[in-house]
């Protein structure tokens, strides 16, 4: 009857933890309570800030400022403008400038605020890499690319980065199909993903800097192609407009947006390194000291 | 890409370290799944009963829907629900998504069908006979409910399980429907899936120790509720 | 809600019950009507398959018949509104009583309301001589055994109706003979008690009535059905065990000799008709 007995006991100790799970959670429930939804806010984003670590270093610095608390939902920007639309999140930092103005222009965002730029870089396999000494823009790289049907890895999931590598497809020569070049391969994957894929199948692929220093020491795969104006990659933080949707935490918003802009924000933002390298180049205009984004 | 070998060692050096974030991720799925059960549990041994000791209009197509809905994938769960609670849907009034609670919800959509179907199967498997016996033993219905619950008691303890099993690590629906949010609604599959599209493999696979220690008790638990279900001893 | 008032008296009136649907239905009970009062025992025979298992079950408000009516004495209930008034009042027992996972103590237990002092127990077990199998797995008991726990729980719930299907069926004479005794202690306390047997000399110690269920239809019992129920010759309790086997063998022979036996095979012949 030991089995009983075990079960006994066993039933006694699941029950006693749902008892302090249970009391956990009503607790931290009523303790997000009292920090009430005016002290939330939600910040929709793209991989590359959150996988970089850069908002995890930056947050916790504006929520000890201001005392705001920011829910991070990282996804692609494509994802992101869309819950920005739907006013699933109260603010956006996403990489795509074309799809920002548009979304600002239909009203769903309040004004765009460029915030800081990083950098693409192509990357292939390291025996290339002399290849492309001579290139002057990327277009010759892609062109070279295509033209030897070398294998090119795409994110393929509508995310800044995707959008951007197309854009640069579009001033190349040759315009790349998945459905009929074998050797374009769209992976519907994160960046990191697809630096690992691009790695295992000694590929080319576009990536975001920040990914890149982030996985370099564990791939083969080495920067082909680097420091062309068109892959310079620049973030902007858009206010989900109240008038759309009223309970928008309008005055939180307000808040990250003066102090990510402000001169203690966009140092913070230059300071930030990974593997000694500077990620991020702060390029915001200073907002006027009586500006909101409360209409 | 290193060895499993050493990712492994940097895993269990890394759960050992007490490392606040994966201990608070581990709590925090452990958080959401145990309420996600505690508030299935009971309603959905109440309909597994009635559906196996009442006949009322419509019961046979009810019990059709459960079954259909265990074979439902989470992700379209997730999406369902994404949808009515987005702020575009019928439910975005109440502003749940990213949060806890709708994360709870999710899990309470996945695991009330497992919950159901095997109670009412559970139910099912004891006679008529002890159902009228119970009712004309107890002084009343909610006292021969407790009756005839105590006596397929392992089956209903293996349905807990196998619901707790399907939720604990189930990514999809958390996923959309959590946010995947640090200190708040990132919790294993989800942080499982981030941290490897990060390449951070050891906390992965330090995760995935956990879940599987979890599968592997709740595995021999089921096992051996279902040993005891079936056995009369003496 | 409407209670069954102590010393009960109730009345059951043009009670119907068919089994199956449609073309295939067979009537079971034809229009039935009984009495039942506190303190008084009623044995109602018939042959296997007559439908008394059927009618008791009705009588317990587990089972629910196509028509009939209850009257309390103070009101006249629907079948429904008899179910619910049954509550703790009405008891059925089952003919192989169904034992609950665990001892017999605690299926003694199960019959306790919450007020009740669990020395009950100790004395429901004593009074079913059942002391020796108290920590024994009810589950493992034999039919007999069971048979008394089942009537250790009523002895517990102290029900103003007792409704017994075939009550001693698994019992040897010198058990069905105690058993009786047990059941006399009941009708003492002011229980109706109603026991079908398909043996008519069965109980007769302690009934007062006896009906017989014949072709759907419920009548007293008189020295004809005696005749037709193959227990010629003897109603001498000393043999009736013996009795009991010669008569299930006869009851088989003559299986096709009477009309309700009908309701055996009803499946294939029935159709046509
Ligand atoms: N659920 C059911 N569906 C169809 N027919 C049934 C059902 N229950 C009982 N019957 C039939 O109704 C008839 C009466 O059954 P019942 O159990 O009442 O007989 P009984 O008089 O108690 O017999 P016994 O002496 O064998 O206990 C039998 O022919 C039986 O086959
Ligand atoms: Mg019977």
């Amino acid at each position: 009857m030991f089995f009983t007995k075990l079960m006994k006991t066993l039933t006694r100790f699941l029950l006693l933890s749902a008892v302090i799970f249970s009391a956990l959670t009503f607790s931290s429930a009523a303790y997000s309570k009292t920090e009430g939804d005016s002290k939330l806010i939600r910040l929709a984003t793209t991989t590359s800030t959150e996988n970089s670590g850069l908002l995890r270093y930056l947050l916790p610095e504006f929520e000890k400022d201001t005392g705001y608390k920011v829910h991070v939902i990282s996804v692609g920007t494509g994802k992101a403008l869309r819950m920005g639309r739907d006013g699933d999140v109260d603010i956006l930092l996403v990489h795509a400038l074309n799809a920002e103005q548009k979304f600002v222009k239909e009203g769903y965002g309040v004004k765009r605020y460029p915030v800081m730029y990083n950098d693409f870089v192509i990357i292939g396999p390291a025996k290339d890499q002399k290849l492309y000494k001579d290139a002057k823009n990327v277009g010759d790289v892609l062109n070279n690319v295509a033209s030897k049907k070398m294998r090119f890895v795409s994110r393929g999931d509508d995310s800044g980065t995707n959008k951007k590598e197309l854009s640069l497809w579009k001033g190349s020569k040759y315009q790349p199909n998945s459905k009929t070049d074998t050797w374009y391969v769209e992976a519907g994957q994160g960046m990191g993903k697809v630096l690992q894929m691009a790695d295992e199948m000694g590929a080319y692929t576009m990536t975001d800097r920040g990914t890149w220093l982030a996985y370099k020491d564990k791939l083969a795969s080495k920067i082909v192609f680097e420091g062309d104006e068109t892959l310079f990659n620049p973030y902007g933080i858009i206010a989900i407009n109240p008038e759309k949707y009223p309970d928008v935490n309008i005055a939180g918003d307000d808040a990250l947006i003066k102090w990510i802009t402000s001169e203690k924000g966009q140092k913070l933002i230059g300071d930030f390194k990974v593997a000694d390298e500077v990620l991020f180049v702060p390029n915001a205009d200073t907002m006027a000291k009586n500006e909101t984004v409360k209409k | 890409m290193q060895s499993l070998a050493s990712t492994t060692v940097d895993a269990v050096k890394l759960l050992l370290s007490g490392d606040a974030d994966i201990w608070n991720i581990i709590g925090i799925s452990f958080q959401i799944s145990t309420i996600a059960i505690l508030i299935s549990m009971v309603p959905a041994i109440l309909i597994g009963f009635i559906l196996a000791y009442y006949n009322f209009p419509g019961r046979r197509l009810l019990v059709s829907i459960f079954n259909t809905m265990l074979a439902v994938p989470a992700v379209v769960v997730g999406l369902t629900l994404y949808i009515l609670l987005s702020r575009q849907g019928p439910l975005g009034e109440w502003r749940l998504l990213f949060t806890q609670t709708a994360m709870v919800l999710g899990q309470i959509a996945l695991c009330f069908p497992i919950l159901v179907a095997m109670s009412h199967s559970a139910f099912q498997s004891i006679e008529k006979r002890a159902w009228d016996t119970a009712k004309t033993l107890a002084a009343n219905p909610f006292k021969a409910f407790f009756i005839v619950m105590r006596e397929v008691r392992f089956a209903l303890f293996g349905a807990l399980l196998a619901g707790y099993g399907r939720i604990i690590a189930e990514v999809g629906a958390s996923m959309m429907l959590g946010g995947n949010i640090l200190h708040y609604t990132r919790n294993i599959p989800t942080a499982i899936a981030l941290e490897t599209s990060k390449g951070e493999f050891a906390q992965g696979i330090a995760l995935g120790i956990i879940l599987i220690s979890l599968a592997f008790i709740l595995t021999i638990g089921l096992h051996y509720m279902q040993g005891k279900g079936s056995v009369v001893r003496d | 809600m409407n209670k069954i008032s102590r010393p009960v008296r109730l009345e059951y009136t043009n009670i119907v019950k068919k089994y199956g649907k449609g073309k295939k239905a067979k009537a079971i009970l034809n229009d039935i009507n009984l009495k039942l009062e506190g303190g008084e025992c009623t044995l109602i025979t018939g042959k296997n398959g007559c439908g008394k298992s059927t009618l008791l079950r009705i009588m317990g408000g587990l089972l629910k018949p196509d028509s009939g009516m209850i009257n309390t004495g103070l009101h006249t209930l629907n079948w429904n509104k008899y179910r619910k008034a049954v509550g703790n009042d009405v008891m059925y027992l089952y003919q192989e009583p169904y034992m609950f996972d665990g001892t017999v103590r605690e299926n003694l237990g199960y019959a306790l309301d919450n007020k009740q002092n669990t020395q009950i127990i100790d004395k429901a077990l004593k009074w079913a001589e059942l002391e020796h199998r108290s920590d024994t797995q009810a589950k493992c008991l034999s039919g007999g055994e069971r048979q008394r726990v089942a009537l250790a729980q009523a002895w517990i719930k102290q029900p103003a109706v007792l409704l017994l299907d075939e009550p001693t069926a698994n019992m040897d004479t010198e058990h069905r003979l105690r058993t009786e005794s047990f059941l006399s202690t009941f009708i003492d306390s002011g229980t109706a008690l109603y026991i079908a047997s398909h043996d008519p000399n069965h109980f007769h110690r302690i009934m007062n009535h006896r009906l017989v269920i014949k072709d759907g239809y419920i009548s007293d019992f008189n020295e004809s059905d005696l005749n037709e129920s193959e227990h010629t010759g003897s109603n001498n309790d000393q043999d009736v065990g013996v009795l009991t086997g010669e008569s299930l063998l006869q009851s088989n022979k003559n299986v096709t000799l009477f009309p309700q036996n009908k309701t055996l095979n009803f499946s294939s012949q029935d159709n046509k008709q």
